[in-house]
């Protein structure tokens, strides 16, 4: 921090001797508007990851950020980061499945397939107001839980299959605060179908969640699928793989909107990927707030045994609510870029951001970054964005023309949507 | 005449720059709604003790907002805005260094991504020279997707995720990747943060019931944490996993790099005075 001060010391002098510079800068105001031109490039068109709007539909949702303050931003940023597109997809693994069971089922027992010894189950009780109220099962004490293995001559319950448990406080404590008690395997148990029975006396329509968690499993079933959705696609594809198999899976999909409401989708496959397909009412975002999941379900045996597994993934659901023009304003002073226009079409008011960031080319010829802008404001109807490009910093950077405009991006700050980003914009 | 007078405000600066760059310290918590954290989260054996290593130890805010929100809330990140924004004012904050814990780190990385998002927070990003992230939920958490799966209307009390709170869900594992990949800066492939996040990380839990370390911050969170790795990778510190914790931001150290006795932090343990966690970062700052 003494450090820091020394830093901040010294910036306040050289900021006043920029003022000095400023006001010389100043003194020659004539020489400065006679060197300012305006020129218009085209944008360059998306590849690659870039993300494009061609059509813009209203967004019926009441916006999240309704600021109609503008506010601009810049600050220099490394020469030599590399400027990544954003992923357009997401991947994730599971070596664990899900199931909701009712209390009825638990007391009468349930049927549960295991892969391996070290495995842990946990048995969550769930919320339900489907009659209206809110009616929350009760938790299920460990000493409560009795797991056999189920063989050829049916369920053997000469030797517990139990090692250790743990009672909701424990876990709660631990960071799963829903209640949860949980087991784990005895290190006698083999992979094969288990039977899990709680003895002490459920409500029939009680609700649970059963979390079977196979840590370390070879079988990981791995999920790649988009990080977005656009309102205009009625699909959204994915790909599914479990490691060390082939095996051809037929999953199951459920689609949990971010209202909290589950919805069964339709499944087609199609090329060696799927389609979950999506009815018209549920192509659209149900809140602005929070993400849409993607749940995957499949069972299959492998290697003789059984595998169930469950993944899930978040993505946005968005509507496409602005587009950029075709062109950008670049404002020149003494040969620098100081900002850039660009015209933007909406379809409903609301707070949009543009960002960009401006390179330079050394004398070598290498480009390099000079500053990221960032500039946001309320449009009420079609309108100009401008990024403000510091000429200090442009100066300070060393780097000079030819400039570019890359890594362009148009947010919607009310429905919280990236909407378009393309990596080369334009060179000014 | 003009020139004179910046001649003599140079003057002024050179030999008083003090007066123009006061620090401060910010203590920023994680998940939950705070109205004492300084008693509740940290402790006050912590706070004094890591303000010691401030140049000027009495520059000092505990913020109490509610992280039970997205981070992007007006009681989330508004709030710390709101209360970031009246320390710099009344201290004329030039000098800013953020010590967050857990998801504290990413309503920090929020402020830092978004510039535009709010008036406030430009002033704010200004005024930050650095932050000292302990244990941030970068990646996300694999025990938020075990606590959000099926229908969860209410849950019963914990003290690391809040109750079943739109914090939580944001804290799953592909939630973050979503708000990595588009509105948090500082992971890999992204803008950086225009700032300096030096990261802590917990790499392990020690509940050993013979092992008085153990017993730092309470031994009862140390055997429920050890139950709980299950769900995580072998590197957590019972909530985080490694990899989630040095996901955005450079990794100043892992715990037993530098903790006395080469003790683990676990996630409890390190919001806490535990293994000289706070000279480290006194001594640091």
């Amino acid at each position: 921090m003494k450090q820091s001060i020394q830093l901040a010391s010294l910036f306040a002098i050289a900021s006043l001797l920029t003022a000095c510079q400023s006001e010389d800068t100043a003194s020659n105001a004539t020489t400065d508007k006679q060197a300012s031109v305006i020129t218009t490039v085209q944008l360059l068109q998306p590849s690659g990851n870039d993300l494009s709007v061609t059509d813009i539909t209203a967004s019926a949702l009441p916006p999240i950020n309704q600021s109609h303050d503008a506010i601009g931003f810049s600050q220099s940023i490394d020469a030599t980061l590399n400027l990544v597109a954003p992923s357009l997809t997401q991947q994730q693994n599971s070596d664990q499945y899900w199931r909701t069971v009712s209390g009825a089922q638990l007391n009468a027992g349930i049927k549960l397939a295991i892969s391996q010894s070290e495995s842990v189950i946990r048995i969550a009780p769930r919320g339900d107001n489907r009659s209206g109220g809110l009616i929350h099962s009760p938790a299920i004490a460990p000493e409560q839980l009795r797991l056999y293995k189920i063989n050829k001559n049916g369920i053997d319950r000469s030797a517990s299959m139990i090692h250790s448990t743990s009672d909701p406080q424990a876990m709660a404590t631990a960071g799963i605060i829903d209640d949860s008690s949980a087991l784990t395997l005895s290190k006698q148990a083999s992979a094969g179908q288990y039977q899990l029975q709680v003895m002490q006396p459920l409500a029939a329509q009680d609700s649970y969640l059963i979390n079977v968690k196979e840590k370390g499993s070879p079988y990981q079933l791995e999920l790649h699928a988009p990080a977005t959705l656009a309102s205009s696609n009625a699909t959204l594809n994915f790909s599914l793989a479990i490691s060390n198999s082939d095996i051809a899976l037929q999953p199951t999909a459920t689609l949990k909107q971010s209202d909290g409401q589950y919805h069964q989708l339709t499944l087609v496959n199609v090329d060696q990927q799927w389609q979950a397909q999506l009815p018209e009412a549920l192509t659209l975002p149900s809140s602005n707030r929070g993400l849409s999941e993607i749940q995957l379900d499949i069972e299959t045996r492998i290697d003789n045994k059984p595998i169930i597994r469950t993944v899930k993934t978040a993505f946005k659901q968005y509507v496409p609510s602005a587009m950029w023009g075709e062109s950008a304003q670049i404002h020149w002073q003494q040969q620098l870029p100081v900002k850039a226009m660009l015209d933007l079409q909406i379809a409903n008011p609301g707070r949009y951001e543009l960002s960009a960031v401006l390179v330079g080319t050394d004398a070598s010829g290498a480009v390099g970054n000079i500053l990221r802008s960032q500039s946001a404001l309320w449009l009420e109807g079609d309108g100009q964005v401008s990024l403000i490009f510091d000429r200090d910093t442009i100066i300070a950077s060393g780097l000079k023309a030819p400039f570019f405009l890359q890594a362009l991006e148009l947010k919607d700050q009310g429905q919280m949507a990236r909407l378009s980003y393309l990596s080369h914009a334009a060179q000014l | 005449m003009k020139i004179y007078t910046k001649l003599l405000l140079l003057g002024l600066f050179a030999v008083s720059p003090l007066s123009y760059a006061a620090s401060g310290l910010a203590f920023i918590h994680g998940t939950g709604n705070q109205t004492d954290a300084l008693s509740d989260y940290w402790t006050r054996d912590f706070v004094d003790s890591v303000r010691q290593g401030a140049t000027t130890p009495n520059n000092y805010v505990v913020i109490n907002c509610n992280f039970d929100q997205y981070m992007w809330e007006d009681v989330a990140a508004g709030c710390l805005a709101e209360q970031l924004t009246r320390f710099i004012d009344d201290k004329a904050i030039t000098d800013l260094t953020l010590i967050t814990h857990s998801n504290g780190g990413n309503v920090v990385r929020w402020v830092l991504s978004n510039p535009t998002w709010d008036g406030r927070y430009p002033k704010i990003i200004n005024a930050i020279s650095n932050v000292i992230a302990i244990a941030p939920s970068s990646g996300g958490t694999p025990l938020a997707d075990a606590v959000n799966q099926g229908n969860v209307f209410e849950t019963s009390l914990g003290w690391l995720l809040g109750y079943g709170s739109n914090a939580v869900k944001q804290q799953q594992v592909s939630w973050m990747s979503y708000y990595n990949n588009t509105w948090l800066n500082g992971t890999a492939g992204r803008p950086t943060l225009g700032k300096p996040f030096e990261v802590i990380v917990g790499s392990d839990v020690d509940s050993a019931f013979w092992d008085s370390d153990s017993y730092c911050a309470g031994y009862q969170y140390q055997v429920a944490l050890e139950t709980t790795q299950n769900w995580l990778d072998d590197c957590s510190d019972g909530f985080l996993e490694c990899q989630s914790q040095s996901a955005a931001g450079t990794v100043w150290f892992t715990d037993k790099q530098r903790t006395a006795g080469r003790e683990p932090l676990s996630h409890q343990q390190s919001r806490r005075a535990c293994f000289n966690l706070d000279t480290i970062i006194a001594d640091h700052i």
